[in-house]
């Protein structure tokens, strides 16, 4: 027994001797996997400081971790409805962007342009979105599938959302198609009203942010038009990639993700292509558009500190290699460039990157057609979940 | 006991012949191991497949072996880690640890006390016990938040490995209470009566009879706590501050791409764990081997 | 009696449980008939509101959920039960020399990450998996096919939760078991009872405590748990606990009204049996 009391206390000391290191420390609240170690250590070193990185799952648990105050946080990535949220509660300051040397609003690509641009319209005291956060990565969403059944590829692009939500024609392909809903019930909601506006049953190109009870009524009409096999987020496209399901509505990164997966040992850009030609992704004329932003709270201890994490991941260099661990696209053109270039031999990312037919920079596209999300009320966002769950049992 | 007795039949005569009893004796016995060795395989599916995903090269796609690696288990091994998940292992491992300790010494404790209320008050403890069992974890994560919340105003800094460890200690006590109270209820009270008027002392009396009495009660709790603490995910969460422990650090994760160590240490805990409870039954095996001949040679 | 005496050793847990406990269930209750923002009570007002989203008659879907979630729950511990109490049996009466050991192997599963061992039994599920793709090399196949898509939710959910649980309705019947006096089954025996009398007449109805504290181990969790339910069923199954999770952010008050539901449900029903059972042999 004493033997083992010893040993719990060697165990502590450790733990005790974290807690009370000399060098100030950056308090970093992010999602997991959503950033380069290496980058972190280079910032320490530059910086002699630590940072501290806290994991939270989803926007709303990172919300509660800041709403409940158990912990100060110097920098947080959350996405942009959940930014807009937390700035209308008083809970981010703004960003002195004279102290970001990095800084230039002309450097981001113009999807973040065009997003940051539909932020805080209705916000006077806030003249500059980019003064809020800093973008961090971004995407769209579109429609990932499996090429195995014949002819999916080109019914879906001549349907686009319709493919998601409409029941195929029967007879259309030798067995029913088995699709896969995104399981947050806000997404669900505006995709099918993307879908309403894309096929005519309304006359509302902004219907993805507005809420009303004959929308919410449209929408589980709509939802409940086929049976779902899944309502999932991160197994969706495992489950694509693997022949369970054949076409689910996706976040465009994990498409890249699984591209990037599936090339691991490729080494030419032929043998990546070929390793990845059984799945596609198809982004519909108007879309989900977010990004995930650097955001500073209003309690932060190390403002300046703070400024300077934001400072180093706006260096291209750093954005770089930041992108080579996330996946993700990133937000900044001198970066996409290095990767559609293959920068450092990388041919891979190149290939990916620069592929036409691949939703890698969606701003590419003839006309971009990504919108954000505004945040809605608790209330609302009750009232569209119990939709959802009608959907579901029912 | 009315039990009829009644002639044996032809059949049940040529069971009772001795070499049939003995083969069909044989048969069931092997049937029962079989049956149980069967569930047990089942139980350890999920593990094996955990164990394949550590040798594989690439973990993101799930359902594909693409090739044999030892690279992850090295990593594991040579404690090459991100620092983030470094600290997660060691958070969680400490965590259980101590949360076991203290939760199955004052959990045992307040069996004996449960079980000696009488009878009301006794369900009433019992009922206020399966609470934080049946709680949702978010509720009882949330709720212990705000009673943290409460202390930091008084002790700053509560919020961390100290709130994380009482919160662990809340949600494990009730099954070590719960494990304990069954070999409670089958404990002969005369002996703990009878060792008090040999003049020992209360504690003393608690120690050397009721505890020896309701061991098994007291593993069984201790398991299932340390069972419980080290894969909580949602209570820690909303308990842990800045802390991370290897569910926050999993769940976060997993929808990019999990760093595969956390296969190679799943696996490398589990085996380490079964190897040195095979040690033990060896060697516990062997010991009373070694007492049954000793005794049999003096006897 | 002297061991009555030590009834004051549970005093210090009543306080605990009082504050962690007691306070927070007393908040639950006041919030499930408010309308908050969130836990605070600014601008709060009375009202029923959450209480009509689950027993509405007019749209039962929170209803058939409880149903789902209760039938669930019910056949896994049923399922544990008729699988658990062979194998603590099997052991409890083996020659094993330290029988402890077996049982300790069996909860070792439980030790690896929830998360990682429920994408592991979808896995093996799925049509497509690890196992199949590496047998396949060897020229073997592994696939549990399922005649439809409900049929394969349902028995993915119940192999899943009875997979998990099993050790928490092994253990605490072994505890018992194991110290039942072998002198009571020769006496039995010895008074013409067969084996299966002797097992219904005399170690069954001592191992019932046991048995009840599995019971309430297996169906608790499984009653107000929701990841396996809700990875398994590839999300198309919704459960109490999976409610919970989707509104506790947006609606606490309704949260608050599932989690009192689910202690009445479960508490009443506890009430039930020690009523019935008047000696309180089964509830502790």
């Amino acid at each position: 027994m004493k033997k083992l009391c010893m040993l719990l206390l060697v165990a502590l000391i450790p733990m005790v001797a974290f807690g009370c290191s000399a060098k100030p420390t950056l308090q970093l609240l992010n999602w997991g996997e959503y950033i380069n170690p290496e980058m972190v250590s280079a910032f320490e070193d530059e910086y002699d400081v630590r940072v501290n990185i806290t994991i939270a799952e989803s926007n709303e648990l990172m919300e509660e971790k800041i709403v409940n105050d158990t912990a100060n946080f110097d920098v947080v990535i959350p996405s942009d409805y959940m930014i807009e949220k937390l700035w209308d509660e008083g809970y981010l300051q703004k960003i002195d962007l004279t102290k970001l040397t990095q800084y230039n609003q002309a450097n981001f690509v113009t999807g973040i342009s065009t997003i940051l641009g539909e932020m805080f319209t209705d916000n006077d005291d806030v003249d500059n979105p980019y003064s809020i956060s800093i973008p961090y990565f971004w995407g769209v969403f579109g429609i990932m599938y499996n090429k195995s059944l014949e002819g999916l590829e080109a019914y879906i692009q001549e349907e686009q959302w319709a493919a998601i939500f409409e029941p195929e024609p029967t007879g259309m392909f030798p067995r029913a198609l088995k699709v896969a809903m995104y399981d947050v019930p806000r997404f669900a909601y505006s995709a099918s009203l993307l879908y309403a506006d894309q096929v005519g049953l309304i006359d509302d190109e902004n219907a993805l942010n507005v809420y009303s009870a004959e929308y919410l009524e449209l929408s589980e009409d709509i939802l409940s038009q086929r049976t779902y096999d899944q309502w999932a987020t991160d197994m969706v496209k495992k489950d694509i990639e693997a022949g369970l399901r054949d076409l689910g509505f996706v976040y465009v990164g994990d498409f890249f993700d699984t591209f990037l997966i599936l090339t691991e040992d490729a080494t030419t850009a032929e043998e990546a292509l070929a390793l990845t030609d059984h799945i596609g992704i198809i982004v519909p004329d108007s879309t989900i558009a977010f990004y995930d932003g650097m955001v500073i709270p209003a309690d932060a201890e190390n403002v300046d500190l703070a400024h300077q994490f934001i400072d180093f991941f706006l260096r291209p260099e750093v954005a770089y290699e930041n992108s080579g661990i996330v996946g993700y696209t990133p937000c900044l053109e001198a970066v996409i460039q290095m990767i559609k270039n293959g920068t450092e031999g990388d041919v891979i990312r190149a290939a990916m990157a620069s592929n036409p037919n691949l939703p890698f920079n969606p701003s590419d596209a003839p006309v971009f057609g990504g919108k954000p999300l505004v945040a809605f009320s608790d209330d609302i966002t009750s009232e569209i979940i119990a939709m959802t769950v009608r959907v579901k049992t029912n | 006991m009315g039990v009829r007795k009644k002639e044996p039949g032809r059949i049940t005569l040529f069971f009772r012949r001795p070499d049939v009893e003995k083969v069909v004796g044989s048969i069931a016995n092997l049937l029962k191991y079989a049956f149980f060795a069967f569930f047990m395989l089942l139980m350890y599916l999920p593990i094996f497949v955990i164990a394949i995903q550590s040798f594989n090269q690439s973990t993101g796609l799930i359902y594909q072996f693409n090739g044999f690696t030892f690279e992850h288990w090295m990593n594991v091994l040579t404690f090459d880690l991100d620092s983030s998940l470094a600290k997660a292992i060691t958070t969680t491992l400490l965590v259980a640890v101590l949360a076991t300790a203290i939760s199955t010494v004052l959990g045992t404790l307040v069996a004996i006390g449960i079980h000696s209320l009488p009878k009301k008050k006794r369900q009433g403890m019992v009922f206020l016990n399966q609470v934080p069992i049946l709680n949702a974890d978010i509720i009882t994560g949330i709720s212990l938040m705000f009673v943290f919340k409460i202390v930091a105003e008084l002790i700053p800094g509560v919020f961390g490995i100290p709130s994380l460890l009482v919160a662990h200690v809340f949600f494990c006590m009730p099954y070590v209470v719960l494990s304990i109270l069954p070999k409670l209820a089958e404990l002969d009270e005369n002996l703990y009566d009878a060792a008090l008027d040999l003049y020992c002392k209360p504690s003393a009396g608690i120690v050397k009879v009721i505890i020896p009495a309701i061991m098994p009660g007291i593993l069984t709790g201790m398991l299932i706590a340390f069972t419980m603490s080290i894969d909580d995910f949602l209570i820690s969460f909303f308990n842990a501050g800045q802390v991370n422990n290897l569910s926050i650090y999993i769940y976060g994760g997993y929808n990019r791409r999990l760093a595969p160590e956390v296969y190679a240490y799943n696996t490398i805990l589990s085996t380490v764990i079964i190897l040195g409870l095979v040690a033990m039954y060896v060697v516990s095996a062997a010991k009373k081997r070694a007492a049954l001949k000793h005794d049999l040679r003096h006897a | 009696m002297n061991i009555k005496k030590l009834g004051k050793l549970a005093l210090p847990y009543l306080v605990w449980m009082l504050v962690l406990v007691g306070i927070p269930l007393v908040m639950i209750f006041i919030l499930s008939f408010m309308n908050t923002d969130g836990v605070s009570f600014v601008g709060a007002t009375w009202t029923t509101a959450a209480w009509e989203k689950m027993f509405s008659f007019a749209d039962p879907t929170n209803l058939k959920i409880l149903g789902d979630t209760f039938l669930y729950a019910l056949i896994a511990t049923v399922i544990c039960f008729l699988i658990g109490y062979p194998m603590a049996y099997i052991v409890a009466r083996s020659p094993f020399s330290n029988k402890f050991v077996i049982l300790i192997l069996t909860i070792i599963p439980m030790w690896s990450n929830s998360l990682l061992r429920n994408v592991a039994l979808k896995n093996i599920l799925s049509e497509t998996n690890i196992l199949d793709n590496l047998l396949s090399r060897i020229g073997l196949s592994f696939s549990i096919a399922f005649a439809n898509q409900d049929q394969a939710t349902f028995i993915s959910i119940i192999i899943g939760l009875v997979l998990t649980y099993l050790p928490f309705m092994i253990l605490p019947i072994y505890t018992v078991i194991e110290k039942i006096d072998e002198s009571l089954l020769e006496a039995s025996m010895d008074l013409g009872a067969n084996r299966v009398r002797t097992f219904a007449k005399v170690t069954f109805p001592l191992s019932m405590k046991g048995v009840t504290t599995g019971i309430i181990m297996v169906f608790l969790p499984c009653f107000s748990g929701f990841a396996i339910q809700k990875l398994l069923s590839s999300g198309t199954v919704y459960v109490l606990g999976s409610l919970i999770e989707a509104n506790f952010i947006h609606d606490i008050n309704f949260v608050s009204m599932l989690s009192i539901v689910i202690l009445i449900l479960i508490f009443g029903s506890m009430m039930i049996v020690a009523k019935v059972d008047k000696e309180g042999a089964t509830l502790v």
